[in-house]
């Protein structure tokens, strides 16, 4: 045993002047009496007791002075030999995924909040000499508090956790915990999750580790996917991928409310078997796209999990030429058009006008050079040089051969169709990679679509005029199979992110920097690297906006006066054009949804391993003990 | 000042002490006046309150501005010695004003895992290979690129690293430690080993370039500032080939660019070749580049056309550059089309009829001579079908072999065997990995009235013969044994510098007692040739066999002896003499000289793992059992719409076939008029594989090849067997970032619509050729993802099979390859992570050491334990109590 201040024993000069006091005579008190013959016989009779008066002095000393080398010895801060080199390093691993939210429906406490209390406990039966520090698992890791042996600050920092709505990283933890105490002997995590040891996470039981499982089993229904992108058939439809689930042993009905923006897309009833999934594809149209919400019409456990939101991008209008010649008026060419969604037509005759950004059509007029981007020909004569030639005409210009492969021939059926104007296309191989799409049966090339770098083209050789291609249904059909074709608008999807996941998304937009903006208005810088936004783990579900900084007012740096309300990524993206793009975060994960806790045999864990107390507070508690003991001896008079 | 109780569950003692002093303070016997006694207690009362107090373990909270400064070193590899003598300066001076402004120091050196904290700074820990290792690690991988390397496995987390030797050192796991650097779990050590009781700052020195991890997410939750010193990266000259980046799938003649990044870390000049498969695009003497310092990015546009997959090489030349293993990197593009079969014939000139007639069904014919069976997974992952047309095993390797296997069975392709001299048993396919996968065996019930046969098998067993080279050559010898018929008979004569008669010449009825008798031989001694093959030449003088044979086996230089003689005198008593040369120490020629002297065959054996392949094939051949050459008309057995349209009663005669013999759960289609199998399938694993036992050309088929279905029967038989890799509608994206790789499928039916609820599982083959299956998980619309875990250097084969809700199924195939390990890439230096790490937290970036203690408005709260003041307050107050006894004062 070594003491921590042994400078601190100089207080046992304290003893000396106890001693002195009791070196010195009690002063005997003069008491005037009228004859001390009576006082010579006792003092004669009880001769012998004043041996004992002597020893109950002596004693009287003896129990002060014990009483002080107690208290200077606890002073001096003895160490057990324990306390010297083998303190625990324990780490209190807490769980404070989304799971953790559900609410107990005994205490109506919810689990993150007894875990919380566990902790704390845990935290007040700190010993000396231990060390304990505070890591969170839910989303991300997170060191809360380091190494530190004073039990407030950590119950403090207990009581600071938050719940995340991301999923638990138990696994990740223990890792972290173990990096953060190197020494195997005396290091300890405890961990306080709603999951059990080994199940979701792949930890095998170790000397090290204790588990700690707080909730009771629960019944849920939840999301567990929910994904919408642009369908691939119809320029404004949406496809939605959505998956519901019940996490329980009995079956259960409920309804999916879905809701674009504020208006609502349906109401889907749904039954489910005990551990049911159901999952489904639905098919909606708009053009405007906005943030799609679907909520669950259930009461349970979690509630994070009974609202799902994902982005459906806007289409934009895609602007598209229509040359014509100078009396050519292209009737059915332009009703078609304008019966395609999306499409912004403009109708010129000068052959050498071109949609900038857009697609431009070329009916009976051919300009003296080709435009850069794409281009539709309806083309009756050879094109510019270098691009094409028209064979001479043919006789019965009937389709013969089709490929069945092509994007733009989808539920085109033109076989043993009279293409009149047919005439042979050659296309130049300066121009680019040519496909034959149509051949008639003197195998002339009718339709053909070229590849090249600045814009795709596809070239008919038909007068649409005098065939009855357009009277077909065939023919809007093929144009807007051509229109999907020019801009490659094939699903395009704006995915909704998981909570908890790093992640990439696609930025667009020119700007080398990018906020992210919380539902709650908060913006944090990303990292972007060519054309990619890098999203760290986000734990909170919720419609964020992935905004070019520049395009925000100054709202981090200059504080922001109070009664103005916060705007959302929704609001800022609807009411200003704010470039960017918003992002829908779900939590989407089946093993958080399920609340389902296995029983676990409990052992209670204490941190009571080795030692206890420190010394001086043995050697305290013995001085107080004495301190009592002694007055009542000093006044039943057996000591002096 | 907050005064705090750690214990105040002892606060309850106060009240029994304080009681029971009261109550002897009442029933006291003393004498002195009340006042003082009254006085007495109090002092005493207040005695034990200060001592009850500090049992109660009462702390103040002093506000302190007491900073602790962990420094979080990286030492990863891409720490060089001129970055770490920056670090050194750097930190020496920072120790110094910490020094002065009474600042706590701690330091933590991480790589890929943070290491221990110390105290003290002693300077960097030499780094245990010095980076004039480095080149000669990769040598060694560039020997074996499909094999486990030093560099692989580069997972903090995972205890089981791969490593290249069962035993890893501490060594090489410190080494392996080296090759990663992760910020985040360096933030995070360093936060935790911060008490709250100080107000923390940590220093992060590192070149910003993490491997794994996520800095900017550990530094955010960190709540601590996050100062980031930025080291400088590698000084050398250096060049690197960063990346090869091209779309994981196009479409046919859809151009598409293939970018080659380049990094350098100074302005320099060199070629940038880009390779196609093996063949260089461009011009071979263009001119040197200019490569700027930083990331340098060429760009070469490409098409695809006719080809399924092709993999783009580039390679850096020419340049002033240190390291010369990180000038190379390819990838895979893979681009949907016709199918395409890859044809070995040991004779491709005779190859065109099959050809022409497969290119008339739209089916791609590569044909190649034995040279060309692809050695890589990439190279026959573009090819929906293997055909195999008179090949013998013994010019394939091993590894050859394995990968056929795996194509087969793993990644689902198809393998049609042709028959002919050199095919099935006749090649020496017995107990090879191809006669596995084969839906025939190659040993079949020899026919009685077939020619019986001798053979004496001379095998060398001196000492250089030892370990796997004897072992090999007793197992041929007893696979040699297995194969011949029960009217044959087998010798065996081992030699050294004599002759040992292991097993005399008999019938092979006795098939246990000669293989025992074999499985007896070791190696030792001398090489002399002569007395073995004249025993052998004696041995079979006598038989009454109607073939005589010996083969010959050696791996080295006889003592000299009258071989020619020998070897002549087998020849006039119609023996032939085959020889094997094994290794390139052998007596290559004279070998040769005696094969061709005594009528057999020569064969050079460079690998003694094709030792069993040459006896297989020598024994089958020298038994003349094997190939039937009577005409006949193919009879079918079992009917299939596999043949539909076929007409095979008007099919003409084929000329001859190779006996083989079915396996039990194999499809028999057709078969000789013998009953023989002509034409056996049979599903293995994902693939299938077909056995033809005749020809498809003019030794066997040559009446076949005008019938009008020729090309027919071909054509549905190929694509009965060959990956069903029906890529429409599907598009298969593979993007890698660390160590993950994600693989996310894109599948619509024909007319566009998403294809939904599909059951799809992903098969992945390793670079060590190790396979595993995921499940893919629908995430989206017509959307399908799985992760995949790439450790390792070289090329992952990823096949998806789809088994849609109507029943149909697809498949397709994606690779991607993985280059040297991140650690090893020159990146310019991490500046913008080090500088929002520094931002998120709250910290500053590249401030100098001298303000590395500058102060800011945090303050920690340092709790002060107050328990010893309050016993020596107790210890003094008792003085008073003690003098309130002995002395009368009122």
């Amino acid at each position: 045993m070594s003491l921590a201040s042994p400078e601190r024993l100089m207080w046992l000069w304290i003893a000396l002047p106890i001693i002195v006091l009791y070196i010195l005579k009690t002063r005997l008190r003069r008491r005037p009496v009228a004859t001390l013959l009576f006082w010579e016989q006792i003092f004669e009779e009880k001769r012998q007791r004043s041996l004992w008066q002597n020893l109950r002095r002596w004693l009287s000393l003896l129990l002060q002075l014990v009483f002080v080398s107690l208290l200077v010895f606890a002073l001096a801060d003895p160490l057990w030999r324990w306390q010297a080199d083998s303190g625990q390093e324990v780490i209190l691993v807490v769980d404070n995924s989304a799971s953790m939210q559900a609410v107990e429906p005994e205490t109506g406490q919810t689990r993150l909040q007894l875990a919380v209390d566990r902790a704390a406990s845990l935290a007040r039966g700190l010993r000396q000499g231990d060390q304990m520090a505070l890591v969170t698992a839910g989303t991300t890791v997170r060191v809360v508090v380091g190494m530190s042996d004073f039990a407030p600050a950590i119950e403090e920092a207990i009581h600071s956790i938050q719940p995340t709505d991301g999923p638990t990283q138990i696994g990740a933890a223990i890792e972290a915990a173990r990096r953060l105490a190197d020494k195997n002997d005396r290091r300890r995590i405890v961990v306080i999750t709603d999951t059990i040891l080994g199940v979701q996470n792949d930890i095998e039981s170790a000397e090290d580790l204790s588990w700690e499982t707080v909730g009771t089993s629960q019944t849920n229904l939840a999301i567990t996917t929910f994904q919408v992108r642009r369908s691939s058939v119809d320029p404004v439809g949406y496809a939605l991928l959505v998956e519901v689930r019940n996490f329980s042993d009995e079956p259960a009905s409920t309804r999916l409310k879905l809701t674009l923006g504020d208006d609502l897309v349906d109401v889907v009833p749904i039954k489910l078997d005990a551990d049911g999934v159901w999952q489904t594809t639905i098919d909606g149209t708009s053009r405007e796209g906005g943030v799609l919400t679907a909520s669950l019409d259930a009461t349970d456990g979690l509630s994070v999990d009974n609202v799902a939101r994902a982005v459906v991008p806007a289409r934009p209008l895609v602007p598209v030429t229509l040359v014509t010649g100078a009396d050519d008026v292209s009737f059915y060419l332009r009703t078609v058009l304008e019966s395609i969604p999306l499409i912004k037509l403009t109708v010129v005759n000068d052959a050498e006008q071109s949609a900038e950004n857009g697609l431009t059509i070329y009916s009976g007029a051919v300009p003296t050079e080709l435009p850069s981007g794409p281009a539709l020909f309806i083309a009756q004569d050879d094109g510019p040089p270098g691009t094409w030639k028209l064979g001479s005409e043919i006789n019965t210009p009937i389709v013969a051969k089709q490929d069945k492969e092509s994007s733009l021939l989808r539920h085109v059926q033109l076989q043993n169709v009279m293409l009149a104007g047919g005439r042979d296309i050659e296309v130049d191989e300066s121009l680019g990679q040519a496909t034959t799409l149509l051949e008639t049966a003197d195998t002339s090339r009718v339709l053909v679509s070229v590849e090249r770098e600045s814009g795709r083209i596809l070239i008919l050789s038909a007068n649409l005029d005098d065939s009855d291609l357009p009277l077909r249904i065939a023919f809007p059909v093929m144009m807007t199979n051509a229109m999907n074709w020019f801009f490659r608008q094939t699903g395009d999807m704006n995915p909704a992110l998981n909570t908890g996941l790093a992640t990439t998304v696609p930025w667009d937009f020119d700007v080398a920097s990018a906020v992210l903006m919380s539902p709650d208005g908060n913006v944090r810088n990303i990292s972007v690297t060519r054309d990619h936004a890098t999203i760290s783990p986000i734990g909170k579900a919720g419609v964020y906006g992935l905004f070019s900084p520049e395009s925000l007012p100054q709202t981090d740096s200059a504080p922001q006066p109070e009664q103005q309300p916060v705007k959302t990524p929704e609001e800022w993206k609807l009411a200003e054009d704010v470039p960017g793009e918003l992002l829908a975060v779900n939590l989407c994960s089946a093993e958080e949804s399920d609340l389902r806790v296995a029983q676990q045999p409990k052992e209670p864990i204490s941190l009571v391993s080795r030692g206890g107390a420190p010394a001086w507070f043995y050697l305290v508690m013995l001085a107080i003990a004495l301190v009592v003991g002694e007055w009542a001896l000093f006044h039943r008079r057996v000591v002096a | 000042m907050m005064l705090q109780w750690t214990q105040p569950q002892w606060a309850w003692l106060w009240v029994p002490a304080v009681l029971s002093l009261v109550v002897f303070h009442l029933r006291t016997l003393s004498d002195f006046p009340p006042r003082q006694r009254l006085v007495s207690l109090l002092v005493r009362g207040i005695v034990l309150t200060l001592l009850i107090m500090a049992v109660c373990g009462p702390v103040v909270l002093r506000s302190t501005s007491q900073k602790m400064i962990v420094f979080a070193v990286d030492q990863s590899e891409s720490i060089d010695e001129a970055a770490r003598e920056t670090a050194d300066e750097y930190l020496k001076d920072a120790i110094e004003q910490a020094k002065e402004d009474d600042a706590e120091v701690r330091f933590l050196p991480f790589d890929s895992t943070p290491r221990q904290l110390q105290s003290n700074w002693t300077a960097f820990q030499e780094p245990p290979a010095e980076t004039d290792s480095e080149p000669a690690s990769v040598e060694v991988e560039e020997e074996t690129p499909a094999d486990v390397s030093a560099f692989d496995g580069v997972d903090p987390g995972e205890d089981e690293i791969p490593m290249p030797t069962p035993s890893p050192t501490d060594l090489e796991a410190d080494e392996a430690k080296r090759m990663g650097t992760d910020l985040a779990a360096a933030i995070q050590t360093a936060v935790a080993s911060i008490p709250p009781s100080r107000v923390p700052r940590i220093v992060l020195m590192s070149d910003g370039n993490q491997t794994n991890g996520d800095g900017i997410a550990a530094a955010t939750d960190a709540d601590v500032p996050v100062w980031t010193v930025p080291l400088p990266t590698r000084s050398e000259p250096e060049v690197q080939m960063a990346a090869v980046e091209a779309p994981t799938q196009v479409r046919q003649g859809e151009p598409f660019f293939v970018e080659v990044v380049v990094s350098s870390n100074r302005d320099t000049e060199g070629h940038v070749d880009l390779y196609r498969g093996d063949i260089q695009i461009g011009d071979v003497d263009a001119p040197a580049v200019k490569i700027k310092k930083g990331e340098n990015r060429f760009r070469f546009q490409q098409t695809l056309l006719g080809q399924r997959q092709e993999t783009f090489a580039a390679r850096l030349r020419d340049c002033d550059d240190t390291l010369l293993d990180n000038n190379e990197a390819q990838a895979i593009v893979y681009a949907s089309g016709k199918p395409r079969v890859l044809l070995i014939d040991s004779d491709p000139d005779e190859t065109d009829s099959l050809r022409w007639a497969l290119d008339e069904q739209s089916i791609d014919v590569d044909v190649r001579p034995p040279e060309g069976i692809p050695s890589d997974l990439s190279e026959i992952q573009g090819y929906e079908c293997l055909i195999l047309s008179n090949v013998p095993a013994t010019s394939m390797s091993m590894r050859q072999m394995d990968l056929i296997g795996i194509y087969v069975q793993d990644l689902g392709g198809g393998l049609i065997m042709l028959g002919g001299d050199q095919a099935f048993g006749l090649g020496g396919y017995y107990r090879t990995q191809i006669e596995e996968i084969l839906p025939v065996r190659s040993n079949f019930e020899k026919e009685r009235e077939k020619p019986s046969l001798a053979m004496m098998l001379v095998i060398d067993k001196s000492g250089s013969m030892g370990g796997q080279k004897i072992e090999l050559a007793k197992d041929a010898a007893q696979a040699a044994v297995e194969l011949l018929g029960p009217k044959d008979a087998i010798g065996v004569i081992a030699f050294d510098g004599d002759s040992y008669t292991v097993s005399e010449l008999r019938s092979t009825s006795d098939r246990g007692a000669i293989s025992d008798a074999i499985s007896t031989i070791e190696a030792s001694g001398g090489t002399n040739m002569y007395p073995a093959m004249a025993d052998a030449y004696e041995a079979l003088l006598g038989a009454t066999a109607k073939l005589k044979h010996v083969i010959l086996m050696t791996d080295g230089v006889s003592s000299p002896g009258d071989f020619q003689g020998v070897a002549g005198d087998m020849s006039a008593s119609r023996i032939t003499l085959s020889t094997v040369a094994l290794g390139q120490g052998s007596s290559e020629d004279l070998l040769e000289e005696l094969a061709q002297i005594g009528g057999g065959r020569y064969y050079f054996c460079d690998d003694p793992q094709s030792v069993p392949q040459v006896f297989a094939k020598e024994t089958v051949e020298a038994s003349k059992s094997a190939i039937n050459e009577l005409p006949f008309v193919p009879q079918l057995v079992r009917p299939t719409s596999v043949l539909d349209g076929i007409e095979l009663d008007l099919s003409p005669l084929l000329l001859g076939y190779v006996v083989t013999r079915p396996k039990p759960t194999a499809e028999f289609i057709l078969a000789s008029e013998s009953g023989d199998p002509l034409l056996v399938w049979w599903r293995y694993g994902l693939g299938m594989s077909v056995a033809f036992t005749s020809d498809a050309k003019n030794r066997w088929a040559g009446e076949w090849m005008t019938w009008p279905d020729f090309g027919t029967f071909w054509a549905q038989i190929i694509r009965h067997a060959m990956r069903k890799d029906d890529n429409r509608g599907v598009f298969v994206e593979v993007e890698r970032s660390g160590n993950q790789t994600r693989v996310v499928m894109d599948a619509g039916d024909d007319n566009g619509r998403f294809i939904d609820e599909a059951e799809t599982r992903l098969t992945v083959i390793d670079p060590r050729l190790k396979n595993e299956k995921i499940a893919m998980r629908q995430t989206a619309p017509g959307r399908y993802e799985a992760s995949v875990e790439t450790l390792r250097r070289g090329a992952y084969h990823f096949d998806i099979a789809t088994n849609r809700m109507d029943g149909t199924s697809q498949r397709s195939s994606r690779g991607i390859a993985v280059g040297y390990p991140d650690e090893l890439r020159l990146l310019p230096r991490g500046d913008e992570l080090l500088r929002q790490i520094a931002s998120v937290s709250g910290g500053r970036y590249d401030a100098p050491a001298s303000s590395i203690t500058e102060n800011d408005d945090r303050t920690a709260r340092d709790p002060v334990p107050i328990w010893p003041w309050l016993l020596m307050a107790g210890l003094v107050l008792f003085i008073a109590d003690v003098a309130f006894r002995r002395v009368e004062m009122l």
